[in-house]
């Protein structure tokens, strides 16, 4: 069941990712990167890291895919903005993506594969609760300074985009 | 620790009471806070809040003292300074001051982190605030362009430390730098490891702005509010060289072989690229940008050499003499130029006649700047070089004396400007507050004449 489930999220995410690149629509690539995330977060909640799961799709697939999105709305790209020389692109960009591919390839097809270590294995190391518990005690101090330097980009962005007197806004 | 809670506190109630509109009272308790402060950080002990057992993953050791008072001690004069920016118009200041007190709590957390945690996070909380500080000019297109610069700049520098904190904890399975330190002897042909400290240097002199990383400095410092400027380059250089020196000079210092080279290289490139691009510029903003720039290099050779305990108090030293030079030459042009930010060469011409002391102190502090004797510089400089001599790093001295050769042409130039020439003067007002340049001024020559003095004063801290 897991397995097939492992293939299944596998296979989702490479189409997904693969649909990233080749549709001619930036909008559609921001909404197929966002399912690749979903996938990944599946991929996280097999791995037994549902904290890492929640956060990569509130951070991910929430706020900074939403970002993109308004982004490429508000730029309003057009499909011819591309000027340049589309043989020599295709040629370095193709080069440099399969030197990459195949040296990754072969690199993992020769690796050892790694075996779980049995002794020291915790399931419950990626649990909420477990961070919690690590963050509220042996990291509490650098937990507890996080919260000026948000309070710091807050201030900072309110600062900055508050409107002045006279001040034009679009 | 106490220091750290009693600053982050500080912006709180500064916040608050710029919220109900007690501006006057803001800009007062800032200083006197920041002051506070250093009384604190000097005479209490930094771990009486912490329980017993507790870890806070920051460590306030006889150095990370040093480079905190260091510290603090230059920020009550700027945020003194301030008050010329926070009256004009469209500038907040209660946010202005807030903003500005809680990036000294990244940069004291900088000075004493033991953790990658903890210096990731003052990285980022330093780095922030300095991004909105670079823009608060809101009206003004340039100072835009210095904040949304850096931000970019400093987000691909927080990337490459980030991913070199990855790869070190790849490595060795640990966050904690003195368990890396210690398993990192045994890991020599470790790829990961080498490519950790690669980029985990790489990023920090990108944050010391250290050619060839130094392209955001000089349009980010000639865009900022000339005193967001002098902030940049007196309390954030002092940080981020606190860092690095914790890292490079502490930490992983017997792990030389890996890094070595670049540091080298890099305070070669810093020197040379500092100080020939400076010759040629024509905004006193920009020229301090790049001679900042060769100030880097200066500071590296602290990296560099063997003795690493002993170079502690030399750097401590040379941060001194450059940071209160730098501010000393602000303090007269803030008054000199009021109304304007961005500071031509041109514009200083024949201001000895309207303000001889001010002019006076202001050749002082270029002066020092140089490393002429008499001056705090000379002596700074010698206690970077002595060292490497010793060392036997005679290539690097030859580039060091041949580069302050360089750096003494383009010093004297606004000294010229200033003194000798025919012109009429066109600055605004002289100087405001004649006895704190003077003070200054005083300051400068003191160490200079007797650098004995502050070594003793600075071995008490």
């Amino acid at each position: 069941m897991v397995q097939n489930l492992f293939y299944f999220l596998s296979f989702l995410a490479v189409l997904s990712a693969l649909m990233v690149i080749l549709s001619k629509n930036p909008i559609h690539s921001v909404l197929y990167l966002i399912l690749t995330f979903f996938t990944l977060s599946g991929h996280y909640i097999l791995l037994n890291a549902q904290f890492l799961s929640i956060v990569n799709l509130i951070v991910y697939a929430g706020a900074i895919m939403v970002l993109f999105l308004f982004t490429i709305m508000f730029l309003n790209l057009k499909d011819d903005s591309f000027t340049g020389s589309r043989l020599f692109f295709h040629l370095g960009s193709g080069l440099v993506v399969f030197t990459l591919a195949g040296l990754i390839i072969l690199k993992v097809a020769t690796a050892p594969i790694a075996v779980a270590d049995d002794a020291h294995f915790d399931s419950q190391i990626g649990m909420v609760e477990n961070l919690g518990k690590v963050l509220y005690s042996k990291f509490l101090v650098p937990f507890e300074l996080v919260s000026v330097l948000f309070l710091s980009a807050m201030v900072g962005a309110v600062m900055l985009g508050r409107r002045e007197k006279g001040e034009k806004n679009f | 620790m106490l220091t750290i809670t009693f600053l982050s506190l500080l912006g709180l109630v500064l916040l608050f009471l710029g919220f109900a509109g007690k501006v006057g009272l803001v800009k007062n308790l800032a200083a006197l806070g920041v002051l506070a402060s250093l009384g604190i950080l000097l005479f209490a002990n930094q771990d009486a809040l912490v329980p017993a057992g507790m870890e806070t993953q920051l460590l306030f050791d006889a150095n990370s003292l040093k480079f905190s008072a260091l510290i603090l001690g230059f920020s009550v004069c700027i945020v003194m300074m301030s008050r010329s920016l926070v009256k004009k118009e469209n500038v907040q200041a209660a946010e202005f001051l807030s903003v500005m007190i809680f990036s000294l709590v990244g940069a004291l957390m900088l000075t004493a982190f033991t953790h990658m945690i903890t210096l990731f996070v003052g990285l980022e909380i330093l780095g922030i605030s300095l991004y909105i500080l670079a823009g608060t000019l809101k009206d003004s297109p340039s100072s835009n362009e210095a904040a949304l610069k850096y931000l970019l700049m400093g987000a691909f520098a927080t990337c490459l430390v980030l991913f070199g904190m990855a790869m070190l904890y790849g490595a060795t399975g640990s966050l904690d730098f003195k368990e890396i330190a210690a398993v990192g002897n045994q890991s020599v042909d470790s790829v990961l490891f080498k490519l950790g400290i690669f980029f985990l240097l790489i990023g920090v002199l990108f944050k010391v702005s250290a050619a060839p990383f130094h392209f955001w400095s000089p349009d980010v410092y000639e865009g900022s509010p000339s005193i967001v400027m002098l902030y940049m380059s007196v309390v954030v250089k002092i940080a981020s060289f606190a860092a690095l020196f914790r890292i490079f000079g502490g930490y992983f210092h017997h792990l030389s072989y890996f890094w070595w080279g670049i540091v080298y290289y890099g305070c070669i490139a810093s020197l040379l690229v500092g100080n020939l691009l400076a010759l040629v510029q024509k905004s006193i903003k920009r020229q301090l940008a790049f001679s900042s720039i060769s100030h880097t290099g200066y500071l590296l050779f602290a990296i560099l050499v063997v003795n690493n305990e002993a170079i502690a108090g030399g750097l401590v030293f040379y941060l001194f003499a450059y940071g209160s030079a730098l501010l000393v030459a602000f303090s007269v042009m803030n008054s000199w130029f009021e109304s304007s930010e961005n500071y031509q060469l041109d514009q200083l011409k024949g201001a000895a006649k309207a303000d001889p002391v001010g002019a006076t102190v202001l050749a002082l502090s270029f002066l020092s700047m140089a490393g002429i004797p008499l001056t705090g510089g000379f002596f700074a400089k010698i206690s970077m070089f002595a060292p490497a001599m010793g060392d036997g790093l005679y290539h690097l001295l030859i580039v060091g004396i041949v580069s302050s050769v360089i750096g003494a042409a383009y010093y004297f130039k606004p000294i010229m400007n200033v003194w000798f020439s025919t012109e009429e003067a066109t600055i605004e007002n002289a100087t405001d507050m004649k006895w704190v340049a003077m003070v200054g001024g005083l300051v400068i020559l003191i160490t200079g004449l007797f650098p004995d003095t502050l070594t003793s004063i600075l071995a008490m801290i």
